[in-house]
């Protein structure tokens, strides 16, 4: 059978049927085997159009011809009016002629014919281009009849996502990036505030100012992290004709549940990649030139007619545009592309489904207490769900693979949050397809660190604590998600999790996670590893006992037995615990400072009684280990050792129960020893620190 | 009723008196005289090399009247023990290129690092303000010698090393991206202060390049299987070693401490290995290969210092095919299941496997064109 279909271009250069004769004889021979090829598009793909052809009533026939489908009325049959629907390819443009039996010496015997091409649908899916006039109901047949040519195009207009997040935009008919109302290409709300492009870049308190998507601007590099792709690609449609204006584009909404309102801004790369999350110079042209302005915004119930000058630039009649888009408020439903003539809607797109939704309520959150008031002694053992969490259930899109954060100190409960969502956009950037939550704890905050200089110590002492609701936490996830969970912990948040591994381990044997990634850790070193790290004060000039590398109610280090907890890696045998580490970090520069510090006010350790004490206003309570170990260790004890997440120097390393190490502060990572890098993949762009998060899934073994 | 009082009264005055002493920083050995003046010690420059020479030592910071005294002290005194970790920078390199020959003109660039004194002038942007950086650049001497000295800092870092010709990775030379200066460091005059000695950067001359095949695959493994696992350069894992250039196999035992360990065996069909100590990975040794070759990984022994993925990344050369092929290979066991082998093939006979991107041989049909062609005669 002939491929009629993909002999158009042939079809418009010129191989048309040069006279009646030789068309009568060439339907004879082909029009059922063609009209049969042309009707088989893909219901998806092709659009229906109902042609019409009437012969005048005595003899004459007349045809009509679209591409390779014919349609003949034989008025010698009495088929004066012939009528059939054809289903046309989408996205190409057919020359359409008339063929009539033109009587030559009887040129006055006007020979009345009509030919249609009629909409089925509506909007009709089609435009006619007609210059001549040789289609209508009543038209009159002439000697050239035959010579002229009409177009019948027949748009297809596309929308794309990465509904998939391979990082690429498939198109129909690769249907990889297909959306449907269940399965919804979901996207968060730009409801942040970013604050610069560069190393220092963070995320600004949202309830202090305006956020991000209240103003139609992208408002730096760290902002881009908000912003998603849209494809759009249009064939058979006359781009000379929309830059004029007389075709115009439009999105729209359906079937919307919520109010979904998105905003729209063209993309600086002509190719439509996500190099703008990962390449500073492509990010900062998506700032410049016009591009960092949006085109529109695309509302339930108010939709966006783009302005010509998005096709600036086009020719013929296919163009490809890349947009970004951020979501601005929060609902699910169908956007469509129409286009439209000033007679109405021609064509539309098949749609995409959206869902846009506050970035909080994509991940859960629990927590053991979410302030930054709350005494040591009201720290909770159990955990709850914090009221904006979101929640995951059987049928969520995401894959059953769980990735916990537990944050730091001096962290207020917007920040928390903050770095939470931060991590979670930086791991769906890295394709990351699995669930995600947030386990925040009772922290303090201080404006500025060190003063009070108990802040810090306060903070240990309910974050050992924080451990006993985490530990119930972990126990639930992997009871959801067996061996599938894995911990990050940024800075004191690993005092958290190594405690609450070692609180598990110490009751089963059976672990509670897949992997366990201590980052940038202020926990003692000395606590993991009695040999390995050096030992700074080895002389009995600081003020306490040691007591993490020889706990002093097993002489072991103080973490020993934890990697129990975790699960054993069947390439390196060892239990799957890693030190991501920064030997110049600044933060824990000034941990070191803060053990030397200790023992805080109203604590004391007693040298000729050997005794630990807190002091009252009567006698010292003396104390002990292990009841009074977190109270110890806070307010007490000093450290021999460097900090884990600043211990590996010099020469010296953590194993013990630390399985490997990643050096953040080699390349690619880089991390120098600014107040910012403690932090820094919190911070700064996406573009300069994409490299942390892609190496964190390489390690909990989520990518290859 | 007085009496009660009074006795209250001395109690509460006793137990004041008793905390003021354990809150001051008296309690400290080595902050018996607290140094809440940020001056510098009498032996090392301190300071950001734009400031006034160590002598003048920085205004003392006032404490702002927001701020209680002991507050106070507390913060000067991090931020002095943050300060006294500036040492004196004194750094000595020099470039040199395959031959062992200088290379004049090489422009390095550095950042140097430091703590600055006077951080807690602006106490809002204590932190901001607390580390500073300066951008430092140097050109190689007609002896490929670079030198920098009179700076203080705690941390030196090589941004980049450049020279129209010139390849440097950080990979060619692991160990040179950042020089530590601060006075807490272990070692004390390492050779990159030492004027005698310096630090070497290798830099490769690019010379004539090739036309080379890009090797990258993985090989699926079985973490505690049995089994031998095949490869043929050019087409990745095989089934059979009938068409493979080598095989490698693992079993898993016990060190004498009961702790798990492994021991791999790669046996070589028609070449060998040499296991790969060059900086430059770019030029294959001709002779010196071996057909097989054992090692262990011990996760528990006594080399604390490597990685798990420094002991399971091997680099080596193969000699494939009866002297037809040379390949630098870079074997990774990547993940739990797979290997990752990573490299260039040089199917001409050569030596030669520096990369060039526009002369990559790419095409399917060539690169299977080129593996039997390589193996003829040597299959049956």
């Amino acid at each position: 059978m002939k491929d009629v279909t993909h002999d158009l271009e042939e079809q418009a250069a010129g191989s048309r049927a040069n006279s009646a004769g030789d068309f009568l004889e060439y339907l004879a021979d082909w029009r059922s085997a063609t009209n049969q090829a042309l009707a088989t598009p893909s219901l998806d793909n092709s659009t229906p159009v109902r042609l019409r052809v009437t012969s005048c009533y005595k003899c004459h026939a007349t045809a009509l011809q679209v591409g390779d489908y014919s349609l003949i009325s034989m008025p010698e049959y009495r088929r004066y009016t012939t009528e059939e629907v054809a289903r046309l390819a989408k996205g190409r443009s057919y020359p359409v002629q008339v063929f009539t039996e033109f009587d030559p010496f009887s040129p006055t015997n006007h020979q009345l014919y009509g030919a249609e091409i009629l909409a089925v649908t509506n909007p009709p899916g089609f435009l006619l281009e007609d210059p001549d006039g040789i289609l209508g109901p009543q038209r009159v047949a002439t000697s050239n009849l035959m010579a002229k040519i009409a177009w019948l195009h027949i748009p297809r207009l596309e929308l794309a996502v990465d509904a998939n997040r391979d990082n690429v935009i498939s198109f129909l008919p690769n249907t990889n990036d297909q959306t449907s109302a269940s399965r919804p290409y979901t996207f968060w709300l730009n409801n942040d505030r970013d604050s610069g492009s560069d190393d220092q870049a963070e995320d600004l308190d949202p309830n202090g100012g305006q956020i991000d998507n209240a103003d139609t601007t992208i408002a730096n590099q760290r902002d881009l992290e908000d912003f998603t792709r849209l494809h759009l690609k249009m064939d058979a449609v006359n781009m000379s004709q929309s830059q004029a204006g007389t075709l115009t584009l439009r999105l729209e909404w359906r079937a919307v549940t919520g109010t979904p309102s998105l905003r729209l801004f063209r993309a600086s790369e002509t190719s439509g990649t996500n190099r703008y999350l990962f390449d500073s110079t492509v990010a900062a042209s998506q700032l410049a030139g016009g591009f960092g302005n949006a085109v529109g915004t695309v509302a339930s119930g108010s939709s966006l007619v783009l302005p010509a000058s998005v096709w600036t630039g086009a020719s013929g009649s296919n163009v490809f545009r890349p947009f970004l888009f951020e979501g601005v408020s929060a609902g699910q439903g169908q956007l469509w592309a129409v286009l439209l003539t000033s007679t109405g809607a021609v064509a539309e797109s098949t749609p995409v489904h959206l869902r846009l939704a506050g970035v909080t309520n994509l991940f859960e959150h629990f927590t053991a207490g979410d302030t930054n008031a709350m005494d040591w002694s009201r720290v909770p053992l159990g955990y709850t769900r914090t009221y904006d969490s979101g929640s995951y259930s059987a049928a969520s899109p995401e894959t059953t693979d769980y990735i916990l954060f537990v944050h730091g100190w001096r962290m207020q409960p917007w920040e928390r949050r903050a770095f939470a969502v931060t991590a979670f956009k930086r791991l769906y950037w890295q394709s990351y397809r699995g669930r995600f939550g947030l386990f925040s704890w009772p922290t303090e905050y201080t404006a500025v660190p060190g003063i009070p200089p108990e802040n810090y110590d306060r903070s240990e002492r309910k974050a050992w604590i924080s451990a006993f609701a985490l530990r119930r936490l972990l126990l639930d996830l992997n009871r959801t998600y067996p061996n599938r969970v894995r911990v990050m912990a940024h800075s004191m948040g690993n005092v958290v999790v190594s405690e609450a591994l070692k609180l598990q381990s110490s009751r089963s044997v059976t672990p509670v996670a897949h992997s366990y990634v201590a980052s940038q850790a202020a926990t003692v070193a000395h606590a993991y590893d009695a040999q390995g790290p050096q030992t700074l004060e080895t002389d009995d000039s600081t003020d306490t006992p040691e007591v993490y590398a020889h706990y002093p109610a097993n002489q072991l280090p103080y973490f020993f037995g934890m990697t129990n907890a975790v699960r054993l890696d069947g390439l390196t045998l060892r239990r799957r615990i890693f030190n991501f580490h920064n030997r110049d970090d600044y933060a824990l520069e000034f941990w070191l400072i803060n053990q030397d510090l200790k023992p805080d006010a109203y604590w004391a350790y007693s040298k000729k009684a050997g005794r630990w004490e807190r002091r009252n206003l009567g006698p010292n309570t003396p104390l002990f280990f292990p009841q009074d170990r977190y109270e110890i260790d806070a307010h007490i004890a000093e450290a021999r050792s460097r900090a884990l997440g600043a211990a590996e120097r010099d020469g010296f390393v953590v194993r013990g129960q630390i399985a490997d190490q990643v050096n953040l502060f080699s390349a690619p990572f880089n991390y120098a020893g600014n107040d910012y890098e403690h932090s820094a993949e919190f911070r700064s762009t996406n573009m300069r620190r994409f490299t942390y998060w892609n190496q964190l899934l390489t390690t909990f073994q989520l990518l290859p | 009723m007085a009496w009660t009082v009074a006795l209250a009264l001395f109690a509460l005055t006793a137990w004041l008196a008793i905390n003021r002493k354990g809150r001051s920083l008296g309690a400290h050995p080595e902050k018996n005289q607290p140094e809440f003046v940020l001056d510098a010690p009498s032996n090392q420059a301190v300071g950001p090399p734009s400031l006034p020479a160590a002598d003048t030592p920085p205004p003392e910071p006032k404490r702002p009247p927001n701020i209680a005294v002991r507050d106070w002290e507390h913060l000067v005194y991090a931020q002095t023990r943050l300060v006294k970790l500036n040492g004196p920078v004194d750094f000595y390199a020099r470039a040199i290129d395959q031959h062992g020959q200088a290379i004049a003109g090489v422009k390095l660039s550095l950042i140097l690092s430091f703590y600055n004194p006077n951080a807690l002038k602006r106490l809002a942007n204590y932190e901001r303000d607390a580390v500073q950086e300066e951008q430092i650049e140097l050109v190689s001497d007609g002896d490929g010698r670079f030198a920098l000295s009179g700076k203080t800092g705690t941390t030196l870092r090589v941004e980049q090393l450049t020279k129209e010709g010139l390849y440097w990775s950080v990979w060619a030379d692991p160990g040179l991206q950042s020089f530590d200066y601060r006075m807490d460091r272990n070692d004390r005059s390492p050779p990159y202060a030492n004027r005698s000695q310096g630090a070497i950067f290798h830099l490769w001359e690019k010379v004539i390049t090739e036309r080379l095949v890009q090797t990258d695959f993985r090989v699926a493994v079985e973490p505690f299987g049995t089994n031998w696992y095949a490869v043929n350069l050019f087409r990745g894992s095989v089934q059979s070693n009938e068409v493979a250039d080598f095989r490698f196999w693992f079993s898993t035992l016990t060190d004498s401490t009961g702790q798990p360990m492994r021991r791999f065996r790669f046996e070589a069909f028609h070449g060998g290995f040499v296991v790969d100590t060059n900086p430059y990975p770019y030029l294959a040794p001709t002779d010196g290969y071996a057909s097989d070759w054992e090692w262990t990984y011990e996760p528990h022994g006594r080399d604390r210092t490597k990685s798990a993925d420094e002991m399971l990344t091997k680099r080596f050369y193969f000699s494939a095919r009866g002297g037809r092929v040379f390949a630098a290979i870079t074997w990774r066991w990547a993940s739990e299941n797979s290997v990752h082998l990573t490299g260039f093939l040089n199917p001409t006979g050569s030596t030669n496997l520096e990369p060039d991107p526009a002369k990559q041989i790419t095409d399917p049909e060539e690169i299977r064109r080129l593996d039997e062609e390589t193996a003829r005669g040597l299959r049956p």
